[in-house]
Order: C-alpha cells, then sequence, then structure tokens
C-alpha cells in the first residue's frame, strides 16, 4: 500500500511538473509545423504568469487571473508576429529581444508595485482534493486539439504545407503568413496558460523571472518529441519524472545509501580513493536534461523538422 | 574598398527593431534601477568630508525583490546611503549575477570604477575578491558569509545558525510524526551548516527526531522547482519544513499549504527574513538576518578609516540574526515547548549557550 501511495505520487508529481511544458508544447508544436519558431516561448510564459498574478491580486478572481494571462499571450504574440511576419526580421533574434524586454517589464512593474509586500494573490490556488491543480488535466483537451487540427483538418494541411513549403502553399491559395500568425496566437495562448500555472495554478506568488528556463525547455520539448502531439507529451512527462525522480532520490538519501552499501562491499576506501564515495547532488539534477538528451537521441531517425523552420515567406 | 549603401529600407526596418526593442528594454530596466535607489535617496552631500565622493556597491547573486536574503541586503545599503550622507550616483547595485564568471566580472567592473566600498553579498564571493583583493588596494571588499581575511577583504560572518537552532527546536517540538526536513538552494557551506544547527536544536528537545535527508534544487529563485522538491519530504512524514532560499521560499509555503489539514498540520519555517507573514497560516517562525547595523558599522568605520577587517561572527547577541514566533500561530506552540524555546533563546544572548558552527 505504501508502494502504491508512493508510486501514486510520484507519477502524479511527475504530471504536475510537466504541465507548463506541456501547455507551451501545445502551442510551440503548431508554431513550428507551420514554420515559425518561437524563442520568446520563455517570456510569454513569464508574461502570463505576471499578468495572471497580478490580475488575481486586485481582482481576488483566480478566473481573471486566467483570462489576463491568456491576454498577455496574445498580445506578446502579436508583437512576435508583427516584426517577424510584418516586416521581417529573423525570428531568433526577435524571440530573444522579446525574452529580454518581458524579463525587463515584469522585473520593473513588480519592483514599482511589490517593494514591500509579497505579490501573493490567493491563500489556496485552484485545486482538487488539494493535490491536483486544476490547470493539469486541462492540459490534455488542448493537446488532443491540437492533434485533431494537425491531422484532421484542412486548416492542419494548410499549415503543415505552410511550414514544410510555404512557396508551393501560397501558389496554392493558402495565405501563408496569416496561418502562421493564427498558430502565434495560439502558441501565446498556450504559453500565457504555462504561465498562469507556474503564478495562480500550483503556486500562489510571483517571483521575478519565474519561469526559469522552461520556456527553452519547452522548445527542447517540441524537438525532442519530433513535433507530434503524442511525442511531445512523452517527452514532457519524461523530463517532469526525471525530475521528480531528482527530489525523491534525495528525500530518500540516495547517496547515503549508497555509501552504506559500499561499506557493506567492503568497497568505501578504493571508492574513496577514485573519488567515489559519494553521489554529487549535481548528478540528481541532471537527470531530466540527461533524460530528454537520451530520448532526443533515440528518435532523431524517425521523423525531421519542418522544412521550413524559422524561414520567412514573402509573397511574390 | 567600397561600401554597398544600397541598404534597403526593408533591410533598415529589419536591423532596426531589435536594437529598437532593447533600447526599450534597457530603459525600462533603468526606470526600475533607479526608482529602487530614489526611495533612500538623502538628497545631496553637506559634509565636508564630501569633497571626496565616497563610492558604494552592491553585489547579488538573485534579485532584490526576493523579500529575503537579498532584498535584505538591498534595504541596508541604501541605510548605508543614509547614513554617509551619499548622493545616489555613489550607490550602485547589481543584481541577478548567477554565474560564477558574472558573479566575478561585477564585482570587477566595480572594483576597476574605483569604488571604495564594495558588499559581495554571499559567500560565492569570497574567492574572486580575495583573488582580485591585492590589485586594487584602495577597496574594501565585504563578503556576506565569508570565512576569510586579508589586508582589504573582510568577512560578514552572519550567525544564521543561532536563529536555526531555536527553529530547530520549535520544528522537534511541534512534530507529531517525529520527522522533520530541510530544502535548500545549494548545498554550500552557509546552508549546510544552518542545516546541522536546526538539526541540533531538534535533537535539544527530542532526542529521537528523525531529520530527513535535505533536498536541495540548485535554484534559489524557482518557486515551482522548490515545491516539487518539498513534496517528496512530506510525503515521506516530515511535518515541519525549514528552508534556506531566496524567492523559492514560497514554493516550500505552498507545498506546506496544500499538505496542511487540521488532522495532520504540517508547518513551514522562515530564513532570512521575516517570512510569518508570506503564508501565516503555517509559517511558525522566523530568523531574519538584520543587515543594518553591520553594513552601516563597516561603512562608517571603513569611511574614517578605523575599520579593520575580522572574521566575529554576528549573531542573536549582536541583534543581526532574530528570531520571530508568527503571531498567529503562537497559540498552538505548548507553553512548555515555548518556555524551553525562550530559555535558549536567553541563554544564546547571554553567550552561555554556544551554537557551533561547522566549518564551510
Amino acid at each position: 500500500m505504501h508502494w502504491l501511495n508512493f508510486t501514486g505520487s510520484v507519477l502524479l508529481q511527475s504530471v504536475i511538473s510537466a504541465t507548463p511544458l506541456l501547455y507551451a508544447a501545445a502551442g510551440e508544436i503548431l508554431v513550428q509545423r507551420s514554420g515559425m519558431v518561437n524563442v520568446g516561448l520563455e517570456g510569454m510564459m513569464l508574461g502570463g504568469a505576471f499578468a495572471a498574478s497580478l490580475t488575481a491580486y486586485y481582482t481576488h478572481s483566480t478566473l481573471a487571473g486566467l483570462l489576463a494571462a491568456l491576454l498577455a499571450g496574445i498580445v506578446l504574440a502579436m508583437l512576435l508576429g508583427l516584426f517577424t511576419l510584418k516586416i521581417p526580421a529573423d525570428q531568433i533574434v526577435i524571440g530573444v529581444v522579446l525574452n529580454l524586454l518581458v524579463l525587463g517589464i515584469t522585473g520593473t512593474l513588480y519592483r514599482l508595485l511589490f517593494t514591500q509586500h509579497r505579490l501573493i494573490t490567493v491563500q489556496m490556488p485552484l485545486y482538487f482534493h488539494k493535490s491536483l491543480p486544476l490547470l493539469t488535466p486541462c492540459v490534455a483537451p488542448c493537446m488532443l486539439l491540437v492533434g485533431w487540427v494537425l491531422y484532421k483538418t484542412r486548416l492542419g494541411l494548410a499549415l503543415r504545407a505552410c511550414g514544410e513549403n510555404p512557396e508551393s502553399a501560397g501558389a496554392a491559395g493558402i495565405r501563408v503568413n496569416l496561418i502562421r500568425f493564427c498558430m502565434l496566437l495560439w502558441g501565446g495562448c498556450m504559453a500565457g496558460m504555462a504561465g498562469a500555472f507556474l503564478s495562480i495554478g500550483n503556486g500562489s506568488a510571483f517571483a521575478e523571472n519565474m519561469s526559469a528556463g522552461r520556456g527553452f525547455i519547452a522548445l527542447a520539448v517540441v524537438t525532442a518529441g519530433r513535433w507530434t502531439p503524442g511525442g511531445c507529451t512523452l517527452a514532457a512527462l519524461i523530463f517532469g519524472f526525471a525530475g521528480v525522480l531528482n527530489f525523491e532520490g534525495q528525500a530518500i538519501g540516495l547517496g547515503a545509501r549508497y555509501r552504506a552499501l559500499l561499506a557493506h562491499m567492503h568497497l568505501l576506501d578504493a571508492a574513496k580513493h577514485f573519488n567515489l564515495a559519494h553521489i554529487p547532488y549535481n548528478l540528481f539534477l541532471a537527470l531530466p536534461y540527461a533524460a530528454t538528451l537520451f530520448l532526443l537521441m533515440g528518435t532523431s531517425r524517425s521523423t525531421a523538422a519542418p522544412a521550413a523552420l524559422g524561414r520567412p515567406y514573402r509573397r511574390n | 574598398m567600397r561600401l554597398n549603401v544600397r541598404i534597403s529600407f526593408h533591410r533598415l526596418l529589419q536591423l532596426s527593431v531589435p536594437a529598437a526593442l532593447t533600447g526599450v528594454f534597457c530603459l525600462l530596466a533603468g526606470c526600475g534601477r533607479s526608482n529602487t535607489a530614489g526611495k533612500a535617496s538623502v538628497g545631496s552631500a553637506g559634509k565636508g568630508e564630501s569633497s571626496k565622493p565616497y563610492k558604494v556597491a552592491l553585489v547579488l547573486s538573485g534579485s532584490g525583490t526576493d523579500h529575503g536574503w537579498n532584498q535584505d541586503a538591498v534595504v541596508a545599503i541604501h541605510q548605508v546611503q543614509k547614513a554617509l550622507n551619499l548622493p545616489d550616483s555613489d550607490v550602485s547595485i547589481k543584481e541577478e549575477a548567477t554565474t560564477p564568471t558574472a558573479q566575478k566580472s561585477n564585482l570587477q567592473a566595480y572594483a576597476s570604477q574605483g569604488y571604495n566600498l564594495i558588499f559581495g553579498h554571499g559567500e560565492e564571493y569570497e574567492a574572486p575578491a580575495l583573488q582580485m583583493a591585492p590589485d586594487y588596494p584602495n577597496t574594501l571588499f565585504v563578503i556576506s558569509s565569508g570565512s576569510k581575511t586579508a589586508a582589504n577583504v573582510t568577512p560578514i560572518v552572519f550567525k544564521l545558525e543561532d536563529g536555526a537552532y531555536l527553529l530547530g527546536m520549535l520544528a522537534a517540538g511541534m512534530s507529531h510524526t517525529g520527522k522533520i526536513g530541510a530544502v535548500g538552494a545549494q548545498p554550500i557551506g552557509p546552508v549546510k551548516s544552518v542545516f546541522s544547527a536546526f538539526a541540533l536544536g531538534a535533537k535539544a528537545v527530542n532526542p529521537n527526531i528523525t531529520i530527513l535527508p535535505a533536498v536541495y534544487t540548485n535554484d534559489w529563485e524557482d518557486v515551482n522547482l522548490a515545491h516539487t522538491a518539498t513534496l517528496p519530504l512530506i510525503q515521506r512524514g516530515a511535518d515541519v519544513i525549514v528552508q534556506d532560499l531566496d524567492s523559492a521560499s514560497q514554493g516550500v509555503f505552498n507545498a506546506v499549504q496544500q499538505s496542511n489539514t487540521p488532522q495532520h498540520p504540517v508547518y513551514a519555517l522562515g530564513t532570512n527574513n521575516d517570512q510569518n507573514s508570506a503564508a501565516p497560516d503555517v509559517v511558525l517562525a522566523s530568523a531574519p538576518i538584520d543587515c543594518t547595523p553591520v553594513f552601516v558599522k563597516i561603512a562608517q568605520d571603513a569611511r574614517a578609516g578605523t575599520f579593520h577587517p575580522s572574521a566575529v561572527p554576528y549573531g542573536l547577541p549582536q541583534g543581526v540574526i532574530g528570531f520571530v514566533l508568527n503571531p498567529q500561530l503562537q497559540s498552538r506552540i505548548p507553553a512548555a515547548l515555548l518556555q524551553k524555546v525562550e530559555s535558549a533563546e536567553k541563554q544564546i544572548q547571554q553567550g552561555t549557550l554556544q551554537v557551533p558552527m561547522t566549518a564551510p
């Protein structure tokens, strides 16, 4: 019974820590399949987190916070779309600039408004039975929607065409940049949701730079998942699982147990000689990244990236 | 050599966009900085000695708004500015140096600009400061949580252990399961020392208490990561959790709030700052650090030329480390336990109880 409990909690925690990655990936899959790279994912997440937290703080409504996060994501996506589709400037550069811009804006506003006290919104965010954040199961329909749109609709066919060969798609009468823009807006919505999960979905406070690199991990998840909803879900879950295992490993004192085992086998002195007597905690921390890399290795041959990924399209 | 000057309007736009956006960002970031500095502005210097400018800097590895370790230093540096009557332009703060390279270069930047007094707020600044100090003999490097002295390098040894010991006593007394736990960012000397003082205090109240292995997240600020890291400890039976984190402490509080029920209460403890209000329903007590008296004293002595580097610890007796109970939860603490904790606090203050600091 204890083991069942343990396993249940580990799996549950894995899904919870994968949730922001799943949301962000659900957006980024369609963005990348339509031929764009949204490096500004990290910034969009952070913007969503701040908008959600700030709105929920002033309105005392979590729902309003969620809507604000979606809106923030959309606004940032429009900005990105304006510069990468209308102008079109380099997508990577604009994405990086967007990340810095949002980090600066959220940091500045946070400092202006909350120097004395914390930005804490609700005592207990949206939870099922105080253990499952409400936003976690909501990611499943989003992912299913992405799969359905991508493979079962005309829009999916058109957006994949935009990602593979925008010139041909354009010649066939598809409005490439319009489709790309719509996908960016969807990506912004999902990144906003991912941010809202961080600040009001699973916690109750905003901290500067609280997205902490998850946007970049989400980009890696999309690549590791080979641009398919199923693959990305798997990649995100493995990442989450490895992250939880790392803390479980530390909490059960794996390091001490390893030493005890060495001592039991009379190998402690030999291990000390080779500097192997203790497991550095960094090794645990590397687990999620190592797992993702490993996954990437295993799947890299199966599918290729959208052929026109990151390439701007201009109508002749 | 002929330059191609036929840059199209389109190309020009392409180039200008990142530049413009970066400009906006810098402007915004600049606004934020000058605004926080402006809060403590004291106007122009009026003293005679101020004819020769005295420049003070603070370098932080985290965010100055973390409601913890870093923010406390920001408050202190503003008090230094007030005490020395320095203009805004002679006081500078650099934050968020998360890598050793950035930490060293921030320190170096201030030293090479001729700052007289540089506070490196964290043990991580000790090694680079000791290394560069001989090149900048007119600069005094003050290293928070450091341990070594040199001609112009001094540590501020914050004896957070005093407070952690009392928190440990409280934790052991309040635990129903007989298990308590700790979450930290990195197993560096000062953090490990605080956790072992916590364990020592716990053992003083209940010799049979189980202290679960500490969990480290490698991130002082990632709230959600700290949240995930705390749950396995609670899952394994810990019902009082201490933490040594910056902004990420809120994640620990959230995890504890989530697990806290009337039948099975779970508590958290605050460190570095009075964090009782961050989660008033679960934070039993905090052990805050008050940098201000030390920072101001060092700055005043250094300016007067009477300062000598030393590694004297500043703890509870000096009023630098505190121990604050959360008034909202105080009624839940049994009177006998409270009496034990209070008498230990008195003993530490009088010096009859010496909490050991494990050497980093």
